[in-house]
């Protein structure tokens, strides 16, 4: 990883940006950084400087880009395009986001966690990507039902609850707020996330969780009693993407997607900085 | 997916637990008592995922092993390599890693393969004794695709 340096000249961006995007939003808002390493990406954000945090080494930093733009000036666009503003900032989303998808689930308990999975294994199978990545994509995959299922419906705003208990297996949610769990592709790249119908997650606790993570050790986070979670999945999450976007609309919805490289060793796929973007609707 | 499966088999002194499939908050390690083992032997080819409650899981179990015992690893595949890496104690103090697998990638046809690699051959007292060459299937060249700082952590 090259040594990490914050870009300050904004503008030198401005002819990434593709023809058309609003180009109305504060650059304040986008941070850009030369390789800086998970803690500092997420330190960025929890201070709350920048929304957007990019690595300009990334080879779809233009992408990455044009994505934050669109975020920034749109408030409906990710909401219901996700894939097409993440891997094609500069397409019409209405007409490129059904190219993109590659399998759309819907699910509301617990005992649906196991046809899903499948359902992405297989899929994975049909594409013929690496095992390494199938297995990255499924620790992703299972990480967000898990958390879903058992965390987003059960959780205060404050996060302070754990969820619900992990052995019970009758969990269930009203099927009228069921999650989706969403994957997408382009030729380089790889898209899962899921959007739940509860809006609780607490971004700062979020961030701080993970951070503790890279800072202190993940032995050192993780709740080891009681029969809620772990409190290290959403490292699982954060560590295992190469960008990671989160909408949170508080009591709605809550969506986090993950972008992974396609056709790259898993040695450098493992090397690359992270990207971060998030936004809280209204 | 592959549903969680363990089977126990008891020596003398010895008792062989055989680990294979997904562990996740489905997993149950209740039928695997370690009391009263001078050593367990944990064979894990076949885990094929672990999710963050397996993790924990997984912990609150191993340490339910008697102090003294001694604990070893045998055929990890990747996903508990990275796990002894990243969580303490995944790997007690008072266990060893016997043999692990290490990916093999080639840029050229895009191949993967795991190589096994096994302690007093392929690494010993912290050094790395790695084939001198590994191809695949089609004859063509591979290389070890991991960041070795990170994927070797433990041996040191």
């Amino acid at each position: 990883m090259t040594v990490t340096k914050k870009i300050i000249n904004f503008e030198t961006y401005d002819s990434l940006l593709e023809e058309g995007i609003d180009r109305s939003f504060d650059w304040q808002q986008i941070s850009v950084f030369d390789g800086a390493e998970p803690s500092i990406v997420l330190g960025e954000a929890m201070g709350q400087a920048a929304s957007h945090i990019l690595q300009n080494t990334d080879r779809h930093f233009a992408q990455e880009l044009n994505s934050s733009a669109i975020m920034l000036t749109d408030q409906l666009a990710f909401e219901k395009y996700p894939l097409s503003i993440i891997l094609s900032p500069g397409v019409d989303p209405v007409s490129n986001e059904p190219k993109l998808q590659i399998l759309s689930k819907n699910f509301n308990s617990a005992g649906q966690k196991s046809e899903v999975l499948t359902s992405i294994s297989e899929a994975l199978d049909n594409l013929a990507v690496q095992s390494s990545l199938k297995g990255d994509i499924l620790v992703i995959a299972d990480e967000l039902i898990t958390n879903a299922i058992y965390n987003a419906p059960f959780v205060d705003l404050e996060n302070c609850l754990p969820g619900a208990p992990r052995d019970n297996r009758n969990i269930k949610t009203p099927e009228a707020k069921a999650a989706t769990l969403l994957m997408g592709r382009d030729s380089n790249r790889i898209v899962i996330g899921c959007k739940d119908q509860y809006g609780s997650l607490n971004f700062q606790k979020f961030l701080t969780r993970v951070k503790n993570c890279y800072d202190a050790g993940v032995a050192a986070t993780m709740r080891m009693d009681g029969a809620g979670g772990a409190g290290i999945g959403s490292f699982m999450i954060f560590n295992t993407a190469m960008s990671f976007y989160v909408d949170i609309k508080k009591g709605v919805h809550t969506s986090v997607f993950c972008v992974l490289p396609l056709g790259m060793s898993n040695r450098q796929r493992s090397a690359m900085p992270k990207n971060l973007h998030f936004r809280f609707s209204k | 997916m592959e549903r969680f499966k363990a089977e126990k088999q008891q020596g003398s002194g010895e008792l062989v637990v055989k680990l294979a499939g997904h562990i996740d908050e489905d997993a149950t390690f209740n039928g695997l008592d370690l009391n009263g083992a001078q050593k367990v032997v944990l064979e894990l080819e076949g885990v094929t995922a672990i999710n963050s409650c397996g993790i924990r899981e997984w912990i609150k179990w191993i340490r339910t092993a008697p102090n003294g015992a001694a604990i070893v690893y045998k055929k990890c595949p990747k996903v508990i390599v990275d796990q002894i890496n990243m969580v303490a104690g995944f790997l007690p103090d008072n266990g060893k890693v016997e043999s692990f697998f290490v990916p093999y990638y080639s840029d050229e046809s895009g191949n993967e393969k795991m190589i096994l690699f096994q302690e007093g051959k392929e690494f010993k007292g912290g050094e790395l004794f790695p084939p001198p060459e590994v191809k695949d299937e089609a004859g063509a060249q591979m290389e070890m695709d991991v960041i070795e700082a990170k994927y070797f952590k433990f041996l040191k």
